[in-house]
């Protein structure tokens, strides 16, 4: 395993986002992070990315505390644009270069090409269709052991899905895992190893995808409509 | 090099402004200039004063601006940018430290010089400035006969600096706190406004306790050393809440 989280709680004010949560992620697998809206899953990710505190208990990625070390394994996208507002397209590819050794300028040009972004575009002017490209790009050109990519189809029209999923797919190679959160689950569901269903900051069911359906004799699509509905 | 790499994006950030100050400068210059060529004094007058007043706003709105832009660095979603990268709190506090610093030491040199400029100007133009000369001799030799130098001055200098980034540091203090361990606090940022206060309140009380009794301000033999000590204690104080700082960004905060 290379992520290990033990009883994780985040607590904001009252409101408990991640209730005690343990699992393992594995080397080398796809893993769907499935849930709704404000189940727990970016709170998770955030965690794992460094950002968040947890209230309690433990996360490590092979064996490390999460920190400067785990921070240059683990490529993080979150689901909100995050670029600085001056950032053209180009400063953003600048700005990993300066930052992430994994990072490669020429898969980042190569995906801004794909994504069909230029490179002096501001931004913050981008469309969120595009900002949402742009995050892909910049975070998949880096060489990380682990992507976390929170929501990546939002705001992605459903022809340009497809050409996101390939490049999210292209990124997957043996030594590398990838934790893809989405409420979009029937897009997730033909590429997935695993499925971690999260719901009011709990695991609801966990397992690999192929044994869960063959277990409940149900899709993924209709394991998630039954656990939400 | 990890530092210089995150300094250079925090020079970047304030960049805008900067900017705007350089342009305004060059304005009220033009405004100078053009009371110099067609020898109208009371434009000359008005263009001096306004520069005045606008080296102190300046000076007072770069440091805001490094406080400003710490406080977006923890609230805003451009926050991941800056934390998902692989450095510690103290390389990104220690970054944003010197950033400050390096502006506030850089845009104070150059308003001397543009105020050195002036005068020089001022001086070669006007033979009446003559009168203006005899003070500025006369003041110097007052100055120097009380035995003040050059070291003197390089000591307020500091003092004035030191102070500076002491105030910026409080303030990073005040902000994570708020940030952390008064997160669930109602009124949070009135609280750690109150903080920042009260901080700078107990630092001035140390500072006075320590060496008001040891050294008289007004013997002047003493300044050099007064003055010394003053920023010594300045420098003290900004370790120390630059280490509190960094110390709560790695153990508490969640951006």
């Amino acid at each position: 395993m290379i992520l290990q989280c033990r009883d994780l709680v985040k607590k904001y004010y009252s409101k408990t986002a991640v209730n005690g949560i343990s699992f393992d992620i594995d080397q080398g697998k796809i893993y769907a992070l499935l849930g709704p809206n404000g189940s727990g899953k970016t709170t998770f990710m955030k965690i794992a990315a460094g950002l968040v505190k947890p209230t309690s208990g433990t996360i490590t990625y092979k064996g490390n505390e999460i920190g400067p070390v785990t921070k240059k394994r683990i490529a993080y996208m979150s689901t909100e644009p995050f670029f600085y507002n001056y950032m053209t397209v180009a400063d953003v590819g600048k700005y990993y270069n300066d930052f992430f050794e994994d990072f490669d300028v020429k898969r980042y040009e190569e995906l801004i090409d794909r994504m069909e972004l230029n490179m002096k575009d501001k931004s913050k002017t981008l469309s969120s269709g595009l900002a949402a490209k742009l995050k892909i790009a910049a975070t998949l050109a880096r060489k990380a052991e682990l992507y976390m990519l929170d929501e990546p189809l939002n705001g992605i029209d459903i022809i340009a899905r497809d050409k996101i999923i390939t490049t999210i797919l292209e990124a997957a190679k043996e030594d590398v895992t990838l934790l893809i959160s989405s409420h979009l689950v029937d897009e997730l569901e033909k590429i997935i190893d695993n499925a971690i269903f999260v719901k009011n900051g709990n695991i609801a069911l966990m397992g690999e995808a192929e044994d869960l359906r063959v277990k409940h004799g149900k899709s993924i699509v209709e394991l998630y409509k039954e656990i939400y509905a | 090099m990890v530092m210089l790499k995150l300094m250079k994006y925090e020079f970047r950030k304030q960049a805008f402004s900067k900017m705007v100050i350089l342009l305004l400068v060059g304005l009220i210059e033009l405004l100078f200039f053009f009371g110099i060529i067609t020898d109208k004094s009371d434009v000359m007058g008005t263009a001096m004063g306004i520069l005045t007043i606008f080296t102190f706003g300046a000076l007072f709105f770069l440091a805001f601006e490094s406080i400003i832009t710490f406080s977006n660095d923890l609230k805003q979603k451009s926050s991941y940018m800056l934390f998902l990268t692989p450095h510690t709190s103290y390389s990104i506090v220690g970054a944003k430290v010197l950033a400050a610093a390096i502006q506030i030491t850089l845009a104070g040199v150059a308003f001397f010089l543009v105020y050195s400029l002036d005068i020089a100007v001022l001086v070669g133009k006007y033979n009446q400035l003559e009168a203006l000369k005899e003070i500025i001799n006369h003041f110097l030799q007052e100055v120097f006969s009380l035995n003040i130098q050059f070291k003197d001055i390089a000591a307020v200098v500091a003092v004035i600096i030191t102070s500076w980034i002491s105030t910026i540091t409080v303030a990073f203090f005040s902000i994570t706190l708020s940030a952390t361990f008064l997160a669930n606090v109602k009124l949070k940022g009135l609280v750690s406004f109150l903080i920042f206060i009260a901080l700078n309140y107990v630092f001035g009380r140390i500072v006075n306790m320590s060496l008001g009794k040891v050294y008289d301000v007004n013997n002047f033999n003493n300044l050099m050393m007064y003055y010394s000590l003053i920023s010594l204690f300045m420098l003290c104080f900004t370790i120390i809440t630059y280490i509190g700082t960094s110390w709560m960004l790695d153990k508490k905060v969640s951006v």
